[in-house]
């Protein structure tokens, strides 16, 4: 925020600068039409001024009225002001020293036009007065009482002489001798009254001729006192000072605008450049982040790929440990059903062999009987007793039969059990489940755990028996692991409404609370590792379910646990059949898959 | 038939908790032998408290006290007893504490073929006539029980390396500890040293050393066995004691504890059989089948020039 005001505020300045660079070397005095207009009037009114003057010479020189070239010069000379009054403003601005020489000169120039004007009619007086003088001269020149008179005559034409001096010297010094002269020539007038009238005319004359001139005099002394021609030249003088001093500062300024112009050039060539390189960054991330993003992609494809291939492997091993827990189980039961079968197996076996080895004793005792050699009967008697042996044959054969018997029933109870051989849904009798379960898992129990049975009468129960039976081991199975060294299990079926209820009640070790929160879940297992996939209750709880059934759990820690099965005696009856089917399906095809 | 002329017959105990096994056995066996039955774990130790067996026969799975429970008893009480279980199915912990609590002889699975049952409880008859040696008392640790040990040359026979480490932190530095990672190793240095007792593996390179302890049972008899295994089943641990008569079997991981004391235990049975030639009679295996797998694969040829250079 700070840096941005910071460049605004420089941004700023940097154009202020500019501005007042450009507005000081376009000032209005500094153009040369200007300048060059000021030096003319200048020149001219410098030239109207000399010419002026030289009239305001000549005409004190001529003794004659007629004053044109004063005329001339005197109006040259106005034009002249009036082309000064007209750039006064100009020159002014140029300087207030300049502008107030103006005013003072123009000031000059107007006393000088009007002594001029003083001066040019004095001219015409002082030619008239001359003119009379010469007339008077002549009048008493032609006198005859003159001619007589040498001495009066000499002061006469003296007198002519020195008025004539007087009148053509700017600074007459003949005034004494003048006086003088009038004087003589007055006095010497008492001879002749004509004569003396025309002497005092011409005296008066004289002194006329002599005032007139000494007014010119005095006017052209005035003129001489105005300074125009100083003024004029120190108003150059200074006016070119001025100008040349402007036009170094103006220099000055465009050469410092000059740099600066270089300057701003190079910075803004430096933000230029700098932008172009940022642009230049800004493409290259551009591009940057499009690689990434077309490399996150494939990335996210990639592990996606590899997430799908790990579920696959997941729910692959999944079911592979769904069959595990199958085999397990298979094999628990294939155990328990070995050991089952090879004991009456054993003996069967071992009775029916040691029956067919007593045979050549047998027979040797009735060839003996036959043959009528009591030695030999005796012998045979003694290896065989007959009653002995008879009576060992026939408990040995009967066992054998009870054993083949034994094995008989449970081969019936496995394919009870697995029902391979029946249709997946069918009306089952939940009693006559349990107790195949209970045949099965028999070697587990045996001798350490009594079983009490409390079959309530029960309608048959639409289901998949094949399924219910793996559900009646599992949960009697658990109940024999529960139970640590003597115990009891008790199987309690009843109807409670619209449902069948099965009761698995152990005296075994119980669950917390904890461990009950989790018994359904796969893969849990309170069993040490390896020996349980924790899958069992996660199967019969599933099993369950697909029989639209409910199964609960009540269990303290040390008291035993009751699971409690409850399955729907017709409601999922229509339904069951769609359902169960494709389960089993289901859980083939993951086996296998 | 031959028993029937000496003046006492050998006693028997047959243990079971189903009457017809019994009835079954004695029917066997009456005609040669002494019989006894005992209905149950409870009942044979009742008996065994009063009564002396030459050969004891228990089923694994009974109510109550199973047969191993009854057989380690019998090996207290009566250690001069050949013990044996029979039984229909038992899972692979009942057979390795019966051989490594029990000491059996053989193991009989059910059904039996009256025959091999008679051959065998023959040979176990025979074993029993051998006088029971009790096995020296551990020696007190330090110098002098070193001095015992150490006589005793010790033989790991594993393609994991690990395990021959894990028996020397066992053992500690005060004995050597020979390791093979194969057969034919392991061969040279039976040829080349003095071994009492061999720690090995159940199969080196996916081969089966049932030949080898066969073979060796054969001509060094003196030589006590113990086998581990990472993945022990049902099978090959019955193949073990009855063709092998292996002295221990271990599961691995194994305790360094239980390796040091199963080691010294061994030697001081090694030094036993040594002093004691005969009582190797008494631990005699069926060795035929692994003579015949050694014959077969050339290795009794090789032990055979093995253990002649030595």
């Amino acid at each position: 925020m700070l840096q941005r005001l910071l460049m605004v505020l420089s941004i700023g300045a940097a154009l202020a600068m500019l501005a007042v660079l450009v507005v000081r070397t376009q000032g209005e005095p500094q153009t040369l039409e200007g300048h060059l207009g000021r030096m003319t009037a200048l020149a001219q009114l410098s030239a109207a001024n000399v010419e002026a003057d030289t009239q305001v010479m000549r005409a004190r020189l001529s003794l004659e009225s007629d004053a044109q070239g004063l005329e001339d010069a005197m109006r040259r000379l106005e034009a002249a002001r009036t082309a000064l009054a007209l750039h006064r403003d100009g020159l002014r601005a140029v300087s207030r020293d300049v502008g107030n020489a103006v005013s003072g000169l123009l000031q000059q120039l107007d006393d000088k036009q009007a002594l001029l004007g003083s001066y040019r009619s004095q001219v015409g007086e002082f030619a008239g007065s001359y003119a009379k003088f010469g007339q008077e001269s002549d009048l008493v020149l032609a006198d005859p009482a003159l001619a007589g008179d040498a001495g009066l005559r000499s002061a006469v034409r003296r007198l002519l002489e020195e008025v004539t001096t007087y009148s053509l010297q700017s600074a007459p010094t003949n005034q004494d001798t003048l006086d003088g002269l009038m004087t003589q020539v007055t006095v010497g007038a008492g001879s002749a009254p004509a004569l003396r009238s025309r002497l005092i005319a011409l005296s008066n004359a004289a002194a006329r001729v002599v005032g007139d001139k000494d007014q010119l005099t005095a006017i052209a002394g005035k003129l001489g006192e105005v300074p125009v021609a100083a003024t004029l030249d120190r108003l150059q003088k200074n006016y070119i000072a001025h100008y040349a001093k402007d036009e170094a500062n103006l220099a000055r300024y465009r050469q410092v605008l000059a740099i600066y112009a270089a300057a701003l050039l190079a910075v803004f060539g430096l933000v230029g450049w700098r932008l172009r390189r940022s642009y230049g960054e800004l493409d290259r991330s551009h591009d940057e982040l499009q690689n990434l993003n077309a490399s996150l992609e494939e990335t996210v494809q990639a592990r996606t790929g590899e997430l799908r291939k790990a579920l696959d492997d997941l729910r692959f091993q999944q079911a592979q440990l769904v069959q595990s827990e199958k085999m397990a189980a298979l094999g628990q039961m294939v155990a328990g059903v070995a050991h089952e079968i090879n004991t009456p197996l054993g003996y069967a076996r071992g009775n029916v062999e040691t029956v067919r080895e007593s045979l050549p004793f047998v027979r040797e005792l009735i060839e003996a009987e036959q043959s009528g050699d009591a030695r030999r009967r005796e012998e045979a008697q003694r290896r065989w007793p007959a009653d002995e042996g008879l009576a060992e044959f026939e408990i040995l054969l009967k066992d054998a039969e009870h054993g083949l018997g034994q094995i008989a029933e449970l081969v019936l109870g496995l394919k009870d059990f697995s029902r391979v051989d029946r249709s997946l849904t069918e009306l089952f009798s939940l009693n006559d489940g349990l107790d195949t379960a209970l045949k099965i898992c028999q070697s587990q129990l045996k001798g350490r755990v009594e079983v009490q049975r409390e079959y309530g009468e029960l309608p048959l129960v639409p289901c998949a028996p094949s399924q219910i039976n793996q559900v009646f081991l599992n949960l009697i199975s658990n109940a024999g692991q529960a139970i640590e060294g003597q115990g009891l299990i008790m199987l309690r079926t009843y109807a409670e409404d619209d449902e069948a209820v099965v009761e698995v009640q152990d005296s075994g070790c119980g669950m917390d609370a904890d461990t009950l929160a989790h018994i359904f879940e796969p893969f849990f297992t309170t069993k040490p590792v390896g020996k349980g996939t924790g899958l069992g209750l996660s199967i019969v709880f599933r099993i369950v379910e697909d029989h639209r059934g409910r199964i609960e759990v009540d269990s303290r820690p040390g008291q035993g646990t009751t699971f409690r099965l409850r399955l729907p005696l017709k409601a999922a009856a229509a339904t069951s059949t769609s359902t169960i089917e494709p389960a089993g399906e289901i859980v083939l095809k993951e086996a296998f898959a | 038939m031959t028993m029937a002329t000496t003046p006492a017959r050998p006693r028997l105990l047959f243990v079971d908790d189903e009457s017809r096994i019994l009835m079954s056995l004695k029917a066997i066996f009456r005609a040669d032998y002494d019989v006894t039955t005992a209905e149950g774990g409870a009942a044979a130790l009742e008996i065994l408290k009063k009564e002396r067996f030459e050969v004891i026969v228990s089923d694994q799975r009974m109510p109550g006290i199973t047969g191993v429970e009854v057989l380690r008893t019998a090996r207290e009480v009566q250690p001069q007893a050949v013990r044996m279980l029979l039984t229909g199915y038992s899972d692979l912990n009942a057979i390795i504490a019966s051989i490594n609590e029990g000491e059996i002889f053989r193991f009989i699975p059910k059904p039996w073929v009256n025959g091999e049952l008679r051959e065998t409880m023959a040979a176990a008859v025979r074993a029993a006539s051998v006088e029971h040696v009790q096995l020296p008392p551990e020696p007190p640790p330090g110098p002098a029980q070193n001095a015992v040990y150490r006589e005793v040359g010790v033989l790991v026979l594993d393609d994991d390396p690990q395990t021959g480490a894990a028996l020397r932190a066992a053992l500690g530095g005060e004995r050597e500890v020979h390791a093979a990672a194969t057969i034919d190793a392991a061969l040279e240095i039976l040829g080349q040293q003095k071994i009492g007792v061999i720690f090995t593996e159940l199969a080196i390179a996916g081969q089966g050393v049932g030949p080898l302890l066969g073979a060796l049972r054969q001509h060094h008899p003196a030589l006590v066995v113990i086998a581990f295994t990472g993945r022990a089943d049902a099978s090959h641990s019955i193949s073990l004691i009855n063709h092998g008569q292996v002295f221990r079997l271990l599961q691995k991981p194994v305790a360094s504890s239980v390796l040091r004391g199963t080691a010294n235990i061994a030697s001081r049975r090694h030094e036993m059989l040594r002093q004691h030639p005969d009582q190797a009679q008494r631990v005699v295996a069926d060795t035929a089948p692994m003579l015949q797998a050694a014959e077969r694969t050339g290795l009794l040829a090789r032990l055979t020039k093995f253990l002649r250079r030595s």
